[in-house]
């Protein structure tokens, strides 16, 4: 065989080689995610029934990655994998039921609303929110995780982590280019 | 530079550009958020691809990164984005912290953020967005499948998975 024809096999090898790895790799780190996801949702079960905030079933995805550091699988895709790792697990987070980032948001009650009447006029969709359900649940809220204080005399007023948070927020939404409406 | 180094280069490239894109559009467009979301979705992703096709042309690395670069997007829209600047805690947190020292009662909270201020937007969204139609005075919903509610779908999905 000539060895240009060889040399150009041999190259067509290693992309597919190379390209299977790469593959692999990824779907190694999602394989490992599910793992861990159902662990999660066994361990949540087990937890709520200790009533034990269900917020730690979250370290099952810690371990995860220590495990996956450790075995150092998959080679030369490591950085990627791991940060497509921790990715899916911060989307997870953020998609999951935690109650500061709240369930029922305006919007989805708007459609809920909406795909039950069919046709709705703009009184009633008012009508359908209650303000104390909106605002004062939300600001309980941020008393109970310890941003806000009330006060004996009604005034809430803001703590020091909940003012840092805010101003994190305030320089986010400058550079983000948001506006308060 | 190795593949791993490339494809985290290609990604990281990508995401900055719709870091960028996004922010420009949504300072033009502030009630068309899932436009802006798209329209600088699709426009990083073109440019993060010349940017691949000229450091590695190779499909496995290129499919690697329109992966990982969906997941920072993804990422950046649910996790920072909708937090920022529709969480409900996240602007009442932001107008106690306003009132400083002296502190604002729950009336005085609701003269700056009410009902009102809260559902105009989400109705200017859903509106501009295609989601529910305007006609008049009522409102009447539009499509079945929602991109909008996409994230309170899928935490309606996890908490049956979850359990109560």
């Amino acid at each position: 065989m000539p060895i240009k024809v060889t040399r150009r096999l041999y190259y067509i090898f290693c992309c597919i080689i190379g390209e299977s790895f790469v593959m692999f790799s990824i779907l190694i780190t999602v394989l490992i995610f599910f793992f861990a996801f159902a662990m999660q949702l066994a361990i949540v079960r087990i937890l709520r029934n200790l009533h034990i905030h269900t917020f730690f079933s979250f370290s099952i995805y810690i371990v995860g990655l220590i495990v996956f550091i450790l075995f150092g699988f998959p080679g030369d895709f490591s950085y990627t994998s791991i940060l497509i790792y921790i990715l899916l697990t911060l989307l997870l987070m953020t998609s999951s039921p935690v109650p500061l980032l709240g369930l029922n948001s305006p919007s989805s009650i708007i459609v809920t609303i909406l795909e039950k009447e069919k046709k709705v006029t703009t009184t009633q969709l008012y009508r359908a929110f209650d303000e104390r359900q909106l605002i004062l649940a939300r600001l309980n809220d941020l008393v109970d995780v310890g941003l806000v204080r009330r006060r004996a005399a009604g005034t809430y007023i803001i703590l020091q982590k909940g003012l840092l948070i805010s101003q994190f927020i305030a320089v986010c939404r400058v550079l983000m280019g948001l506006k308060n409406n | 530079m190795t593949a791993d180094g490339i494809i985290l280069a290609i990604s990281f490239f990508g995401f900055v550009m719709f870091v960028i894109f996004f922010s420009l559009l949504i300072r033009r467009l502030p009630t068309y958020p899932i436009h802006a979301i798209f329209s600088s979705f699709i426009l990083a992703f073109f440019i993060a691809m010349i940017f691949a096709w000229i450091t590695a042309p190779i499909l496995s690395i290129m499919l690697v990164s329109f992966f990982l670069y969906t997941l920072l997007a993804a990422f950046y829209i649910l996790g920072i984005y909708l937090n920022i600047d529709s969480s409900l805690h996240v602007r009442i947190l932001q107008e106690v912290a306003g009132a400083g020292h002296r502190g604002l009662t729950y009336a005085g909270l609701l003269k700056k953020y009410n009902k009102e201020t809260i559902l105009q937007k989400r109705i200017a969204w859903l509106v501009n967005s295609g989601e529910i139609e305007k006609t008049g005075n009522t409102f009447r919903h539009r499509r079945n499948f929602s991109t909008l509610l996409l994230r309170e779908k899928l935490i309606v999905f996890l908490t049956r998975l979850y359990g109560k």
